[in-house]
């Protein structure tokens, strides 16, 4: 046999590939595209996979390494899904050996062999839900256990046991708790839920979808908020699968809600896989393989489920379209909207983009003629549009932080039986804390930002880099022992609830009030079965639940993005606003929605009460076009940050230099200037912004110049990242 | 550097409690104040208005008995308001206060 080269994408900074020599015996058959690899890597090992096998290397046989494993006898990455990456590390400049990485689980991304059979989990034994609770009196962390574990007959896995390895093992050694293992899938439903009827607008668009299975073909699914856009996605799931053909769903982190997958289960025959950021590496890859082998006939997850094999992919949706947080902020910085269009484009299948408040981009790409729009007008049922308005509380008291129309608005709610959801985006007691004094405010000493006081927790704490401190009893600044808490968030909000409304009980949803695993999904089934009669949260409640008691939305705080610097900033408000308003009403309770601002002569609140998201998207995106902003042009901001101001500067001033030397016709560049929030967790942060009117320009220059950047001198001293379509310039 | 007063007079309105952040407990009060002073080598009457801001627990069961026309000798120092008033806002911090009804 004549030797065989391996051309190896391996994790690292490095925007290029590797050769190594395949040994004799690895026979020729195996080696494909997309086979896993343990190879030499500087003084360790890496697994690397491979993407190309050669009977040559331009590499000189002396410098070859001789790769150590083979650890798959098929592909782990398929030629579609190798090909979707190799495209997105491209697009996005971002290392192929990296861009694989991300897309991998981490179990075979460490070069896990073999399939798994199931993920690992803690429930009760027959004696262990037998037991009385006296039995534990002098171990109450047991019992709590106990009683976790009864909550979730099921059982969890281990690192959602509130529980330490010895409570643990007591309970295991009593023999009341035992380890089992789950399969992959679970069970499906011996009868599924039928499917109800559709509306004409439903129909449409489960129509127009359908005739175009088995080709591509894109559309923007635009439904207002409870127009049943998740019964569309189901039929179109249902048809897909009746042909034999698997169906990928990508939703925004926060829409992937244990009452969405539950809905999904309970619709179909066939098994369903999840994909989430909560996961655990053994459930992860569980979800992967069974996607892979075909066994999952509906792969719904966030947004690295768009790296799935699937190989019999028939249909692929995009709940929340517009949402910021499909875009990926670190690291691989891919949008995994346009990598499910390109997916799908590639292997042929319809993709759908579903919203209520669609991006610039995805109405920009309607009026190019290449996606076409399906256009739900009207909420099902006997639901209606909320009621919306306006609460101008420039003069209000400053003792409440709820205007008196607002609490007034809620009495009448409430007595009727309705429930009351508050939403502001800001979690902790107050967003600061003040020296009524001398002035001091309570600043992170690492970021260019104020700490957030936590009055529970009783700890001032810096959310953009996690500092945290005790509540000072006196101010650092004066000694003053008079500090105040500075403006409301959620916490504060839910306090002052428990005094105003001491009859009804509160909910809170925030990140803070639901850090442990289960805990989201908990207060959510309180939130839905009403037991809470108000509401209160950050987006985390906001976003694509379905409350049907809630007759009542108030936005406590719609000021916060009016004057941003950001282009996108508008864009994000308008969509926000009528997310949050679209929890009114949605079942046979008429809805009202109140928005608490300072400004509400502001044309974009004006535009948005009066004439709605269409009328503020088409004026939107009239300013883009005459700012050049996308999308009407393309954008890559390159962002460095250095221990100090001056090498993130340098840094993206040599990168410039190089840029304009490289003579790219149709490129601007603006900066660099420091970021807005310039010195963050300790490092300052500068960015250079890159704009063309023609996306190709843009890419054109992009290629020699990202490997340039690899050279300079001054990028020694800086961390930098190149972020492509980037979704914020902050 | 001195600063010290000591001011007796009646409660204008009972105080007012806060809870700083950590806990600490601030109340406010209006002390009005009338009383007959030596001035040039003659008397005169003087009647004056400052708050009162007292602070801690330690001053709290005193505070706690006090009511519109209380009678209280307040000692303490000055300072400013806060710092966005002028500079010549200034409230009296207790830090002993003598109940005389």
């Amino acid at each position: 046999m004549s030797p065989c080269f391996l051309q190896v994408a391996v994790p690292s900074p490095l925007q290029r590939v590797f050769d190594y020599r395949a040994p004799a015996d690895w026979g020729a058959d195996r080696l494909q595209p997309g086979v896993r690899v343990r190879v030499p890597f500087g003084r360790g090992e890496q697994v690397g996979v491979v993407l190309a096998v050669r009977d040559r290397s331009e590499v000189p046989a002396a410098k070859l390494k001789t790769a150590h494993a083979l650890l798959d006898d098929i592909p782990v990455l398929p030629p579609d899904l190798l090909a979707l990456v190799q495209w997105a590390s491209r697009y996005y400049h971002y290392p192929i050996g990296e861009a694989l990485a991300t897309a991998l689980p981490v179990l075979l991304r460490r070069g896990h062999q073999g399939r798994i059979a199931g993920v690992k989990e803690w429930r009760l034994t027959e004696a262990g839900r037998a037991v009385a609770a006296d039995h534990l009196k002098r171990a109450p962390r047991q019992l709590a256990l106990l009683q976790q574990l009864r909550r979730h007959p099921a059982g969890l896995p281990r690192e959602a046991l509130e529980a330490n390895a010895a409570t643990l093992r007591a309970l295991v050694d009593k023999g009341w708790v035992e380890e089992r293992e789950r399969p992959c899938l679970e069970a499906v439903p011996a009868s599924p839920e039928p499917a109800p009827e559709l509306n004409a607008g439903q129909a449409g668009a489960v129509a127009a979808v359908t005739a175009r299975l088995g080709g591509y073909g894109a559309f923007l699914l635009e439904g207002v908020t409870g127009s049943g856009k998740t019964e569309v996605y189901m039929q179109l799931i249902a048809a897909c699968l009746e042909q034999g053909r698997q169906a990928l769903v990508l939703v925004p982190e926060i829409g992937l809600t244990p009452q969405l997958v539950a809905r999904f289960r309970g619709r179909f025959t066939r098994p369903l896989a999840v994909l989430h950021s909560g996961l655990n590496d053994r459930e992860r890859l569980c979800a992967w393989q069974s996607a892979a082998a075909g066994e999952a006939a509906v792969v719904i997850g966030t947004r690295s489920a768009v790296f799935t094999p699937l190989p019999r992919l028939g249909l692929v949706l995009v709940d929340e379209e517009h949402d910021a947080s499909l875009k990926q902020q670190e690291g691989f910085r891919y949008s995994a909207r346009d990598l499910a269009v390109w997916r799908a484009h590639r292997e042929a299948v319809p993709v759908v983009l579903g919203t209520a408040t669609p991006s610039l981009e995805s109405l920009y790409n309607v009026a190019q003629g290449r996606y076409a729009r399906l256009h739900l007008p009207e909420r099902t049922g006997s639901a209606r549009p909320p009621r919306v308005g306006l609460l101008d509380i420039r003069r209000q008291p400053m003792d409440s932080p709820l205007a008196p129309a607002l609490q007034a608005a809620m009495e009448r709610h409430l007595a009727a039986g309705g429930q009351v959801l508050l939403f502001l985006n800001r979690r902790g007691f107050a967003p600061t804390l003040l020296c009524h004094e001398c002035g001091w405010l309570a600043d992170c000493p690492r970021c260019d930002a104020h700490m957030t006081l936590h009055q529970r927790a009783a700890r001032l704490r810096c959310h953009h880099c996690g500092h945290e401190r005790a509540l000072p009893h006196q101010c650092p600044g004066c000694g003053s022992p008079d500090l105040l808490a500075l403006g409301k968030g959620t916490e504060r909000i839910e306090e002052y609830l428990a005094a105003r409304f001491p009859d009804q009980e509160t909910i809170r949803i925030d990140r803070d009030t639901t850090r442990r695993k289960g805990a989201l999904e908990a207060r959510l089934a309180q939130a839905t079965e009403g037991v809470a009669r108000i509401l209160v949260g950050t987006q985390m409640l906001a976003k694509g639940h379905h409350f049907p008691q809630v007759s009542l939305v108030a936005i406590l705080d719609a000021d916060q993005g009016l004057f941003s610097n950001d282009f996108r900033a508008a864009e994000r408000l308008a969509q926000l606003i009528v997310q949050v308003a679209g929890r009114a009403g949605r079942a046979d309770r008429a809805g009202e929605v109140l928005i608490q601002t300072h400004h509400p002569e502001h044309p974009l609140l004006q535009q948005l009460v009066l004439q709605g998201y269409g009328a503020f998207a088409e004026a939107a995106l009239a300013e883009r076009q005459a700012a050049g902003f996308p999308p009407f042009a393309s954008l890559a901001l390159l962002r460095a940050e250095a221990s100090g101001r001056e090498p993130a500067l340098a840094f993206l001033e040599e990168a410039r230099d190089a840029a304009r030397a490289l003579g790219q016709a149709g490129v601007q560049f603006w900066g660099p200037v420091p970021a807005p929030m310039e010195r963050r967790a300790g490092r300052y942060r500068a960015q250079l912004l890159l704009q063309a009117p023609e996306r190709g320009a843009l890419q054109q220059l992009l290629d020699p110049w990202v490997l340039q950047l690899e050279q300079l001198k001054s990028a020694r001293k800086v961390r930098w990242s190149l972020d492509v379509d980037p979704v914020d310039t902050l | 550097m001195d600063n010290q007063l000591v001011m007796t007079g009646t409660v204008t309105r009972k105080p007012a409690t806060r809870t700083s952040p950590a806990g600490i407990p601030i109340s406010r009060f209006g002390l009005e104040h009338q009383s007959r002073q030596m001035e040039v080598g003659r008397e005169r009457s003087v009647q004056c208005w400052i708050r009162v801001v007292a602070g801690g627990d330690s001053l709290q069961d005193t505070i706690r008995r006090l009511n519109q026309g209380s009678r209280v000798r307040v000692t303490g120092f000055l300072a400013r308001r806060s710092h966005r008033d002028p500079a010549t806002e200034l409230e009296l911090h207790a830090l002993h206060i003598d109940c005389l009804d």
